[in-house]
């Protein structure tokens, strides 16, 4: 029963963190019609930025994350005016762009940082919380409850403020939306700034809990893939579900028999939908 | 036996009926042509007959045979062939690789050719392709890349495609449009020797005066649906077609 | 140029040492890679899975030789047909997507299979198999041993050869020709009667059986096989190489993969920064020629009329 709970809990966890994650990559797909490979590493780069303003500068967790956020939203914004920008109507181009763009960032922290350095990061909030019997380190439960704050405030945003309305617009109909007045240069490259952020805020708030590393993106954007696909490319809605049922699937998967026959299931389960259901689980039907 | 008929064909886009429960058929050996005001369902019934989008009810039939669950190439491979409205070309290519391209799907010919291609398959298919060069009035333009002819030109090898892939019925969509008025009627010519060759036509176009000239029978949509049918004469004096144009210029 | 390159070729083992001779081997086995790769990106597909499927080919010498003691050419055959066949099974789902569907779709497919191999001892786990014996000939009082690296280098070369003389047939086939009409012009093609799904299958299934056949040069080559070997690194190297290459045109891949390989090897002493230089050459490439490095130089105009059009990734090729 303890065992239980604390696995509910883990999977809490990482929904939370993987939720935060595809929603940047839902987003930017609906806006800009672009599979992000680099969206791992912006993770990545979260984990590195918070703990070199938090930790190493030692201006404590939130300051570190702050910068996370800041650091990885001015890249984000920086890869869509020097590179996506010029590929705006080649898809494909623009996708393999995002992975040269992964290449160098993984290569960057590699150079920096080392390969096998053993970066800490010290939790904000420290301890275990004991209840009845079972145990959970407080960061975890911050991680949650942080990652519940970002999407609220995230969709507060785009429902209500004049950016996301115009988010929203772009994201229905590029042409429309222009004829109204909305500039697709500066939507998109808002859109990649927060995208990025969210993806920066995911690796900060794991930076305590996993091991950094410049390769820590790469399983986080194939985890990232899977739910995108399960959810539906570019349903943000149905991202922060998918990720919620995979996370919890993969955990109890990789508890109850282990991680490699997790990835196996993961893997086939979107391939399934592939197949069966190209719109995602929770995705309209779509032309594909 | 028509060699073309539709049944209550009826396409929905979510709630949108794009065609509703649309019924005709066209006679072998005919020019039949499509018209209705923007909107009514043109293109997408031509993509229905054509296989790109399967109706959510009804039947198309070829020659008595149900072929609403064919794919396009299937469709196209029973002589079911399609041009397309602007100008879909290999435009990397000339005149002559163009009409190759159409001869691709052949099935006569036995398996190995496609590995090794015989000499004598392949002086047939040069034969057939210097023949529809003529036909179409492309001989002189062989070797010139598709992408520097003129527009009229380019609709022309658009339907010279389609003639290697040996349609007995040809689908075009809106092939008079852009043209000049001698192009259009060069390409008219071309048409009616097409079906004196055996070849029935069905066309979609907006030129009213070109349908009106050339083709045999007329199917008139209107919000999807069919409002009437008849030689171009019964059209021009049928009330509602007239309150159709008029409606949809109001 | 052929001429050239081919006496070139053969000169390596008399003026090269062993370390260079072993290396031309893999730049022999990486041009097969990327010559068959083509066929693919020809249809207008970029595939993440072709990797795991030479894995496959190298996978099946392995068990043939070890479990079997099978002699060379049977398990070429054998890696070459069961690659084909894993190929011919997982096209029937794949093939229904297109863009970044499929690129998703065959990386999940790939991954799932090598981690199935990680996974299950009767595939040696994660250490794979390691002391596959080199092929050893006897006509008749001539014996061969191609556990010397310039005689298995002959060997490797003359298997890569004939294979490129069957692409190269291939490509100028029927077969050949469907496939770069499908790439151009996908809805005209069908509109003629060109079963497009089924065309790029057989690209696919075909592709995957030269594939097969590196994948046994390339365990005969190391002596061993690893599932590490065959991870989505390799295959976004393929995929680089072939886009920064160019895929345009025939001799195109294969010089541009020699070029790379050579290019590769010289960045060895700063294996760190490899990734880092690749994705700068990949950004560079996609945002001035993105028709490739054998546009930039003009291959294509040393080789007669490039019959197919741009690379498929300077066009529309999105989800």
């Amino acid at each position: 029963m303890q065992f239980l709970v604390e696995t509910v809990l883990n999977s809490a966890m990482a929904s939370a963190s993987t939720a935060l994650v595809v929603v940047g990559l839902a987003l930017i797909f609906g806006v800009m019609r672009i599979e992000n490979f680099a969206h791992g590493e912006l993770y990545m780069v979260g984990a590195y930025a918070t703990w070199l303003f938090g930790t190493s500068f030692g201006a404590g967790y939130w300051v570190g994350f702050a910068a996370a956020i800041l650091v990885t939203a001015v890249l984000g914004a920086a890869i869509e005016i020097l590179l996506l920008r010029r590929l705006r109507n080649n898809p494909m181009g623009a996708l393999i762009v995002t992975i040269g763009v992964l290449l160098i960032l993984q290569t960057g922290a590699a150079w920096f940082f080392g390969i096998n350095s053993n970066l800490l990061v010290d939790a904000p909030v420290s301890g275990v919380l004991s209840l009845g019997g079972f145990n959970m380190p407080w960061h975890r439960i911050v991680v949650i409850a942080a990652a519940v704050l970002i999407l609220t405030a995230l969709t507060v945003i785009l429902r209500t403020t004049k950016f996301g309305w115009a988010l929203r617009a772009v994201a229905q109909d590029k042409d429309a939306a222009n004829l109204q007045g909305i500039s697709i240069g500066r939507i998109s490259m808002s859109a990649m700034a927060l995208s990025a952020a969210l993806a920066g805020a995911a690796g900060s708030l794991m930076a305590p809990i996993v091991r950094i590393s410049p390769f820590m993106g790469q399983p986080v954007i194939i985890t990232a893939f899977i739910v995108i696909i399960l959810g539906g490319i570019g349903s943000m809605e149905g991202a922060i579900v998918a990720a919620v049922i995979y996370s919890t699937f993969f955990t109890f998967v990789s508890v109850y028999f282990d991680t490699t026959i997790a990835n196996v299931a993961g893997l086939c389960l979107m391939l399934a939908v592939l197949i069966v259901k190209p719109s995602g689980l929770m995705g309209k039907a779509q032309k594909v | 036996m028509p060699i073309l008929s539709l049944h209550e064909v009826t396409k929905a886009f979510g709630g949108l009926v794009a065609v509703n429960r649309a019924t005709f058929s066209v006679e072998p050996g005919s020019i039949h042509g499509l018209i209705g005001p923007n909107g009514a369902g043109k293109t997408t019934l031509f993509s229905l007959i054509t296989g790109f989008y399967r109706p959510t009810m009804g039947r198309v039939e070829l020659d008595g045979e149900d072929i609403t669950r064919l794919s396009t190439s299937a469709r196209a491979r029973k002589g079911l062939v399609r041009t397309f409205q602007g100008t879909v070309l290999f435009s990397d290519l000339t005149v002559e690789e163009n009409i190759a391209n159409g001869m691709l799907a052949e099935s006569s010919s036995p398996w190995t050719d496609w590995l090794f291609e015989s000499p004598a398959s392949r002086s047939s298919r040069q034969e057939r392709a210097a023949a529809i060069m003529d036909y179409a009035r492309l001989s002189d333009l062989r070797n010139v890349g598709a992408k520097d002819l003129s527009h009229g030109q380019q609709r022309v090898l658009g339907i010279a495609i389609a003639l290697a892939a040996k349609p007995r019925l040809l689908l075009l969509d809106e092939p008079f449009t852009g043209m000049t008025a001698s192009e259009k009627n060069r390409l008219a010519e071309m048409l009616r020797r097409i079906r004196e060759d055996g070849a029935t036509i069905v066309l979609v176009e907006h030129d009213m005066r070109t349908v009106m000239r050339l083709c045999d029978v007329i199917t008139v949509l209107n919000f999807g649906s069919v409002l009437t049918e008849g030689t171009p004469e019964q059209v021009r004096r049928h009330p509602e077609v007239m309150a159709a144009y008029l409606g949809s210029a109001a | 140029m052929t001429t050239t390159l081919a006496i070139a070729a053969c000169a390596v083992p008399f003026v090269a040492g062993d370390y260079y001779t072993s290396f031309a081997t893999e730049i022999a086995i990486t041009v097969l890679m990327l010559s068959s790769y083509r066929i693919v990106v020809l249809t207008g597909e970029w595939s993440f899975a072709h990797v795991v499927l030479q894995g496959a080919g190298a996978y099946t010498a392995a068990i043939m030789v070890k479990d079997h003691g099978a002699s060379f050419p049977i398990s070429l055959v054998a890696g070459s047909i069961v690659a084909a066949a894993i190929a011919a099974v997982l096209s029937m789902p794949l093939l229904k997507m297109r863009g970044f569907y499929f690129l998703m779709g065959t990386f999940a497919a790939a991954e799932a299979i090598r981690l199935l191999w990680r996974k299950f001892t009767y595939f040696g786990g994660t250490r794979g198999f390691s002391g596959i014996s080199a092929p050893y000939f006897d006509f008749g009082g001539v014996q061969i041993d191609f556990g010397r690296s310039a005689n298995y280098y002959f060997l490797t070369l003359a298997v890569v050869a004939a294979c490129l003389v069957l692409l190269w047939r291939l490509e100028r086939s029927r077969l050949g020709k469907v496939w770069k009409t499908i790439e151009q012009q996908d809805v005209l093609a069908q509109s003629v009667g060109i079963d497009t799904r089924r065309y790029r299958r057989i690209a696919f299934v075909i592709a995957a059986a030269f594939a097969g056949i590196a994948g046994v040069l390339l365990a005969y080559a190391f002596g061993s096989v690893t599932p590490n070997r065959f991870s989505l690194n390799f295959a976004l190297y393929l995929m680089i190489w072939a886009i920064v290459g160019g895929t345009r045109t025939f001799f195109g891949v294969i010089v541009g993969g020699i070029v790379l390989m050579a290019f590769d090897e010289s960045l060895r002493f700063a294996e760190q920064l490899r990734p880092g230089v690749y994705g700068v050459i990949l950004i560079l490439v996609m945002l001035f020629w993105p028709q490739g490095l054998e546009r930039l130089i003009g291959w294509t105009g040393l080789y007669g009329r490039g019959v197919s059009k741009a690379a498929p990734v300077s066009s529309e090729g999105g989800a």
